[in-house]
């Protein structure tokens, strides 16, 4: 595993493409000339943090390791994005930062679990923040304590995962090949199919037919309505295959760990649709958000205390994920604009931890097969739809997609 | 019914509302096998503070010991 992880990390650190941008946007070509002494840097402060965490464990530092990690975090961001620093610690800082970012929740497993650790802090614990099997600003599966519970204990065992490990993979490519020529067909992306599909019609992407929309150049209703639901599949292939091809290399490997995607168009309630399509977020929301919350608040209401828990991970612990995950975004808008740029995306927070948070509501104690084929297609309908608010570019505001979104529905519209 | 017993029909309960009529001994990983989930797990929660007084904010919240009825049944007993 710590081969793995050094070749990983040496060869493709999953900073890179932020690291490339920042080094070429500020002229600094010694970002990734020292690539690997800033990660070392990075990875023996984490290392240190976590040795201190297991020694002091009773300090008010580290009571919360959790909550102090990301305050101090923040206030990294806006020391690096106000103080008037020196050129080379302005860049080294947000350096730093970038791969801080990439980290942060591999590190908040770790810390969180320094409690319930007896044993010294070990090296693996900092090889599993760049799993050879891969892994987004999520760590799957989970942290590395959870990895030491789902290892395979006997050969029988070890052979089951690892069978388990190769259909997942056999699946995982084939959607990757179908997500693959999915985006080529509806969408007309380059690939090797390209020589045969000269000349045929494709749709547009979401982010352009509501470009388009806002320059007067409306595109005709059911086009928009089709590019919503290419759009939802689009995401729903994406995320399937690599999230499959990460646990299905992990169980080949021994661990048990279970799929990130499972069945998501069988999903008879908003809840359950996200609790099957991107399984290790929604654990991380549930693991920093929703039980924290839901042990500390509203103890003698129980309706209200599940749907502020759920609402406290599926509406503020999302945002703050996606947040601090765009650093590059912070960097170039600067803190109060990104902030201010992040409207939509927290609005599309609010409606998803509210509807999350009903939902999980109306499930308690009602068995799910008693829902219909008209429960998923109200589900399949509210993600396609809720994905207009989810923008990866901060470019327009709520008042541009609402109005977009009443353009879907109004026939009067323009 | 001993508090073993209870958990394990509670926890026999989630399992049939959810349509898994597969039996389960008592150190069988269900959490860590994906047969319940978090919201299940709220509500082995509930089911504690409720027969049993439980209070569980006391205390570090650890999902994984509420994995099997050995593990849940050990939680009431510490």
């Amino acid at each position: 595993m710590a081969i793995g992880t050094a070749y990983w990390l040496f060869q493709y650190p999953i900073f890179e493409r932020e690291l490339d941008w920042f080094s070429s946007t500020f002229n600094a070509p010694f970002v990734t000339q020292f690539i690997l002494a800033y990660t070392l840097v990075f990875f023996v402060m984490a290392w240190l943090l976590l040795l201190l965490s297991r020694k002091w464990a009773d300090h008010w530092l580290f009571k919360k390791p959790v909550r102090n990690l990301f305050l101090f975090y923040t206030g990294m961001l806006v020391l690096a994005s106000y103080a008037p620093l020196p050129r080379p610690a302005w860049l080294s800082l947000w350096v730093i930062l970038i791969i801080a970012g990439k980290y942060l929740w591999f590190l908040a497993y770790a810390l969180s679990n320094r409690g319930k650790e007896k044993t010294p802090v070990s090296l693996i614990e900092l090889f599993h923040f760049q799993p050879f099997w891969g892994s987004t600003n999520v760590p799957f599966p989970k942290g590395e304590a959870n990895l030491r519970k789902i290892e395979a204990k006997s050969p029988l065992d070890l052979a089951t995962v690892q069978l388990k490990g190769l259909k997942l993979m056999l699946w995982s490519s084939l959607l990757l090949l179908v997500f693959s020529l999915f985006d080529q067909i509806v969408f007309g992306a380059h690939g090797f199919i390209d020589p045969f599909l000269q000349g045929l019609p494709v749709l547009p992407r979401l982010n352009n037919v509501i470009h388009q929309y806002l320059v007067g150049k409306v595109f005709p209703r059911s086009i928009c309505w089709m590019v919503l639901v290419a759009n939802f599949l689009r995401i729903l292939l994406d995320v399937s295959s690599f999230g499959g091809t990460f646990v299905a290399t992990c169980r080949m490997c021994g661990f048990n760990a279970l799929r990130n995607t499972y069945k998501p168009l069988e999903a008879k309630s908003i809840a359950e649709f996200y609790n099957r399509v991107y399984y290790y977020f929604k654990e991380l929301l549930v693991d920093f958000f929703f039980y924290p919350t839901y042990f500390r608040f509203f103890k003698q209401h129980p309706r209200l205390r599940i749907f502020f828990a759920t609402f406290a991970a599926a509406g503020f612990g999302n945002a703050l994920f996606h947040f601090l995950r765009d650093i590059t975004l912070i960097i170039k808008l600067g803190l109060w604009n990104a902030l201010a740029g992040f409207q939509t995306y927290l609005l599309y927070c609010v409606i998803l931890g509210t509807a999350i948070g009903v939902s999980q509501l109306r499930s308690i104690g009602r068995p799910p097969q008693n829902r219909g084929f008209l429960s998923t297609v109200f589900v399949l309908f509210f993600y396609c739809l809720i994905m207009v608010l989810d923008d990866p570019l901060r470019s327009w505001s709520i008042i541009d997609y609402c109005s977009f979104i009443i353009n879907l529905f109004l026939p009067f519209a323009r | 019914m001993d508090k073993k017993e209870k958990i394990r029909h509670f926890l026999q309960e989630i399992l049939t509302r959810k349509g898994d009529s597969e039996s389960f001994a008592d150190d069988d990983s269900l959490l860590l096998g994906g047969r319940i989930d978090s919201l299940n797990i709220l509500e082995i929660v509930g089911f504690l503070e409720k027969e049993f007084g439980y209070d569980l904010s006391e205390q570090e919240f650890d999902p994984n010991n509420f994995d099997s009825v050995e593990t849940i049944a050990q939680l009431i007993r510490s």
